[in-house]
């Protein structure tokens, strides 16, 4: 017992060193699975608060920008709207009234503030002023008007913590709009205006100026929402694959609304999904 | 440590994260651009403060910084080996006729040149563990390179600078 006492003395720096150390690394060796661990993000209660109060004098900043994005998209939908009510009436008209349109919206929209978000990071995370209690839950889609933005990963009740697409881990399953090419865009953590589209096939046809858009097979994020642009792309003769990079349409620089996707059938698709891979 | 002291050294703390995640941790330039100010709480506790109470601190300090920014570990990690390696460093540094006193690593009590040897070394050991971890793979060890030099002469600077003023 003495010599035990004697040895905590002399070494128990040490000691704790060694277990703290070894505890630290277990978590980022394990980080995926306490990734949905509310309290370990910044959707945790108390640091969401702290973000909010700062984010509440912050945005005063950029509401001009923000006021013009918004009117932006208000006329958009605002002239989708008419075109739609046009066509509506077209085909009422043609099938003389008796025509059903069934209630089908899969997709619901929850409006979200972001209260924290980098890009200084290669894992950046964004942190939402939206939780359980809107019926944010993790695996949904994050957009804005001008596109992809990223997945929820954790949910507090009142806050939610998205990786954003500027994120190494992060993966999304894209396709080129003209051709229908299928890839999987990642980010390198080099500029945070680019990402990275791999996997598409040397036989593609890939251009400069193509769209990305999202492929809709992950019942995350609805078909064609867009996600970038080409810039780049070159057929490395070592490899199967073309090295394509694309600009990304939503600017994480001035993130200050998005939406968060929530999918109806997502538990469906996924159960199915699970159920056709075994 | 004095009760007057205590409390300077919990206000440094309570800033500096507040510091460290509202601004250094969403600084939105280039896209690299992260300094780790915080660690300034750690290398200026005072000399003679026990070293478990040391490491506990600095695990504290980490997990906090990790909750607000998403990384689970890798904060605590990098400060808790950067505590541990304070002393020896210390001892390393500092003229040996002042080990046996009580005294609060600055510019002031070390004078400028042991003061950024002992913090310079620190602050890239710091960056170079934290960006590391980060990474989680060598693929980006350009990058880490990168951001370890920018950022520590960042903090370094910071650190220096803030002591002009404040003691």
């Amino acid at each position: 017992m003495e010599q035990l006492l004697r040895f905590l003395m002399r070494y128990g720096g040490t000691f704790l060193f060694v277990i703290l150390e070894v505890f630290s690394l277990l978590i980022v060796v394990n980080q995926n699975s306490f990734q949905h661990a509310s309290f370990l993000s910044s959707s945790n209660q108390v640091a969401a608060s702290v973000l909010n109060a700062e984010s509440s004098v912050t945005s005063y900043f950029g509401l001009e920008t923000t006021n013009r994005q918004l009117a932006i998209e208000n006329t958009a939908l605002q002239n989708r709207v008419a075109l739609l009510q046009g066509r509506l009436e077209l085909l009422k008209d043609s099938t003389h009234g008796d025509l059903q349109i069934a209630p089908d919206q899969a997709y619901h929209y929850v409006s979200a503030k972001v209260i924290g978000n980098s890009i200084n990071k290669l894992q950046n995370y964004i942190t939402l002023n939206k939780g359980r209690l809107d019926g944010v839950k993790p695996e949904m889609g994050v957009v804005n008007d001008q596109g992809v933005v990223g997945i929820v990963t954790a949910v507090s009740d009142h806050f939610a913590a998205v990786m954003s697409l500027l994120n190494s881990k992060s993966q999304l399953s894209c396709k080129i709009k003209r051709t229908n090419d299928f890839g999987r865009l990642v980010w390198n953590g080099v500029d945070s205006d680019f990402a990275q589209l791999l996997e598409v096939p040397r036989h593609a046809d890939v251009r400069v100026g193509d769209t990305l858009i999202t492929s809709g097979f992950s019942a995350i994020f609805p078909e064609g929402i867009p996600v970038g642009i080409v810039t780049q792309s070159s057929r490395p003769s070592a490899s199967s694959y073309y090295d394509i990079t694309a600009k990304l349409t939503a600017q994480f620089r001035t993130l200050t609304y998005v939406k968060v996707i929530q999918y109806q059938n997502q538990e469906e698709l996924q159960t199915v999904q699970k159920e056709g891979e075994q | 440590m004095s009760g007057n002291q205590l409390l300077k050294h919990f206000i440094r703390f309570a800033f500096l994260i507040i510091l460290q995640v509202v601004i250094f941790d969403n600084i939105r330039f280039l896209g690299y651009i992260n300094p780790l100010l915080y660690i300034w709480f750690i290398l200026g506790l005072p000399s003679t403060i026990n070293r478990s109470f040391l490491l506990i601190l600095a695990f504290i300090t980490g997990t906090i910084l990790d909750i607000f920014s998403n990384t689970p570990g890798m904060y605590a990690f990098a400060t808790v080996f950067v505590a541990y390696f304070r002393a020896p460093l210390l001892k390393l540094v500092v003229p040996r006729d002042d080990v046996s006193s009580s005294y609060e690593p600055s510019v002031k009590s070390l004078g400028f040149p042991v003061f950024l040897k002992y913090a310079a070394v620190l602050i890239v050991l710091l960056h170079l563990l934290l960006f590391t971890l980060e990474a989680f793979s060598f693929v980006h060890y350009e990058l880490v390179l990168i951001k370890t030099i920018i950022n520590s002469s960042l903090t370094l600077l910071l650190v220096l600078s803030l002591q002009k003023t404040k003691t």
